[in-house]
């Protein structure tokens, strides 16, 4: 197995805080990893760093064998990270489909002098191409059930179907790498089975790997390949769900900190 | 096809109206329209679309003034067939002097362009106050003029289309859209792979080049020029030009450039002394705005053409 992404000894610290303390993993291809940890554990700001928002006091990322731990979040989005957040952030006022052709479009419209020209003269070839964009845009939504909310604002969707587009958006940007942070994040019971399902189909058909914080541990124990654990900054635990769920030292992080889901 | 048709025979007939029915002083405040509106859309353009606040539009204007009037004056023998060879290089300079302030300012989160922009346009016009070869103080003048109503028309129509056609195409493309995206959300912008701050720095590019576009022309339609006639108020009637029509919405900022020049000169005739009607007018109406309609006359939607006869407003999509 080849990896995809490693990190090597990532600190980041907030005044007297270490929000993340030499913290080490790495993904391989095709793995879905689970990142769990009770509140404030420091698993967002694990996303935030590799993702170009937070620079670590120390450390190194790798992305397939290229140094990232300089790049800035567009910068880490072309190599082929892609991530949507706890809390979400959608385009609100554009509609469903444009918050996708926005992520799409970054692919194909690189801005070029054709690029200005043949959008100012309405070319044919640019309407051929808006077109194609938003089939491709519809299909993804299509996958989400969400290709009928396709023309309203994305700010009006209900709670679930904001964070599904999320996702949508993400995988518009057409990544390697998808991390998701606590996507089922308000969901009831069925929703979040339904997810689970859906994370596990667009993982086969793009081909993708993916990173998954997640709060609910029963949750992840049956979709993830393995999983590792943060508390208070550190690594405590990497292995198969079978063995954190037997860990003691999990066990103990857990106890009477779990957030009510 | 029928459209541009529709619109080329309206403006014809315009023009002969204009021509044959109204006297040279309403022929003036047309023209005045229409540059007071591309200066309103090159501001719309950054601040309305783009939500970067500008306070220098009228430094930017002047640069293409200046530039415009020296060069037909100068260079081209007071040849009034160059004006708009003139005009367009008033353009590029403002786009260059654009580009160069664009630079530092987008860095930094904030609103920074104001402040950049706002003391570019002082410098410009400190400049232009010292620099006794375009006339210092005093200011330039016998600056090349069209010799006929009708080109002066016909040219105005044809750069406030253009101005406005472009940024319409832009507005409903994908730059639009990720300008669009940017102000809703400038970290899930970048998240997704856009390099918000050249994003906007080509915002501003466009946006001055506008700006430098209505300023040329603004000089060749009075004839005389002087660092006065670009001050920090008539960045301010700018911004209050767009504010009024809607940041975000291109006709709407025609609609109120129209509204705007016309209101004044209508009022000319009620007796107010020394007093210049406009800085009444524009407070009360900018206070009122913000009580009924703070977003404007038309918020950031589009008079549609697509339909004849009906008004349809549209927020954005595709140019069907
Ligand atoms: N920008 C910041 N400035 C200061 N402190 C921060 C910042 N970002 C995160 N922290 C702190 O770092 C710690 C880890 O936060 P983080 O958001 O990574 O936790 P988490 O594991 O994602 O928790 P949750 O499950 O609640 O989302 C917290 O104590 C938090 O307050
Ligand atoms: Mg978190």
């Amino acid at each position: 197995m080849s990896k995809l992404l490693s990190v090597d000894n990532l600190s980041i610290q907030f005044g007297g805080l270490k929000a993340v303390d030499d913290v080490s993993f790495h993904i391989n291809k095709s793995e879905l990893l689970g990142l769990i940890g009770p509140n404030g554990a420091g698993k967002t700001t694990v996303f935030n760093i590799i993702s170009g928002f937070y620079k670590a006091d120390s450390g190194k990322i790798n992305f397939e064998d290229q140094d990232i731990t300089e790049a800035n979040a567009a910068e880490v989005n072309h190599f082929g990270l892609a991530r949507t957040f706890q809390n979400i952030r959608l385009f609100k006022t554009l509609t469903v489909l444009e918050n996708v052709l926005m992520a799409l479009q970054q692919r194909k419209h690189n801005g070029s002098f054709k690029d200005w020209f043949s959008s100012l003269l309405n070319t044919k070839s640019h309407q051929q191409l808006e077109l194609n964009l938003k089939l491709e845009a519809l299909e993804l939504l299509k996958i989400f059930e969400l290709d009928t909310f396709a023309q309203e604002e994305a700010g009006s969707l209900p709670y679930g179907a904001q964070r599904k587009l999320e996702i949508v958006r993400a995988l518009a940007t057409k990544p390697k790498l998808l991390m998701l942070d606590e996507p089922a994040a308000g969901m009831n019971h069925q929703e979040t089975q339904e997810l689970n399902e859906l994370i596990r189909f667009i993982k086969n058909k793009f081909n993708l790997t993916i990173l998954l914080i997640e709060h609910d541990m029963k949750l992840v124990m049956n979709i993830c390949d393995r999983i590792v654990v943060l508390n208070r900054g550190k690594k405590i635990a990497d292995n198969i769900p079978y063995e954190i769920k037997n860990s003691p030292q999990v066990i103990e992080a857990y106890l009477g900190k779990r957030k009510h889901e | 096809m029928k459209k541009y048709l529709i619109f080329l025979v309206s403006v014809i007939v315009l023009g002969v109206v204009l021509n044959f029915f109204m006297n040279s002083y309403i022929q003036a405040v047309f023209i005045s329209f229409m540059i007071n509106a591309i200066m309103a859309l090159s501001l719309n353009f950054i601040t309305g679309l783009a939500d970067q606040f500008s306070l220098g539009q009228a430094g930017l204007m002047a640069i293409g003034a200046y530039t415009s009037a020296v060069l037909n004056k100068e260079f081209f023998n007071n040849d009034w067939t160059m004006i708009p060879i003139g005009v367009l290089a008033g353009a590029f300079m403002a786009a260059g002097a654009g580009y160069l302030i664009s630079l530092p300012s987008f860095r930094l989160k904030g609103d920074y362009l104001a402040i950049v922009t706002l003391g570019m346009a002082e410098i410009v016009r400190v400049v232009l106050l010292n620099w006794n070869h375009v006339g210092g103080p005093r200011g330039y003048n016998a600056i090349t003029k069209f010799p006929e109503f009708y080109f002066s028309f016909g040219f105005a129509v044809l750069l406030l289309t253009f101005t406005f056609m472009t940024m319409y195409r832009l507005k409903f493309s994908w730059f639009g859209r990720n300008l669009w995206a940017i102000n809703e959300d400038d970290i899930a912008a970048e998240v997704m792979g856009l390099n918000v701050a050249k994003t906007k720095r080509r915002a501003f590019v466009i946006s001055s080049f506008f700006a430098g576009l209505g300023g040329g022309f603004y000089s060749h339609h009075l004839g005389y020029i002087s660092p006065g006639s670009f001050g920090f108020i008539i960045s301010v009637q700018i911004l209050i030009v767009a504010v009024l029509g809607g940041l975000g919405s291109l006709s709407g900022s025609i609609v109120a450039a129209l509204i705007l020049t016309f209101l004044p000169e209508a009022l000319r005739s009620v007796q107010t002394g020394s007093l210049d009607l406009r800085m009444i007018i524009y407070p009360i109406l900018l206070i009122v705005m913000m009580i009924v309609r703070p977003q404007g006359l038309f918020g950031r939607k589009e008079i549609s053409l697509s339909h004849f006869g009906l008004t349809k407003f549209k927020a954005r999509g595709s140019n069907e």
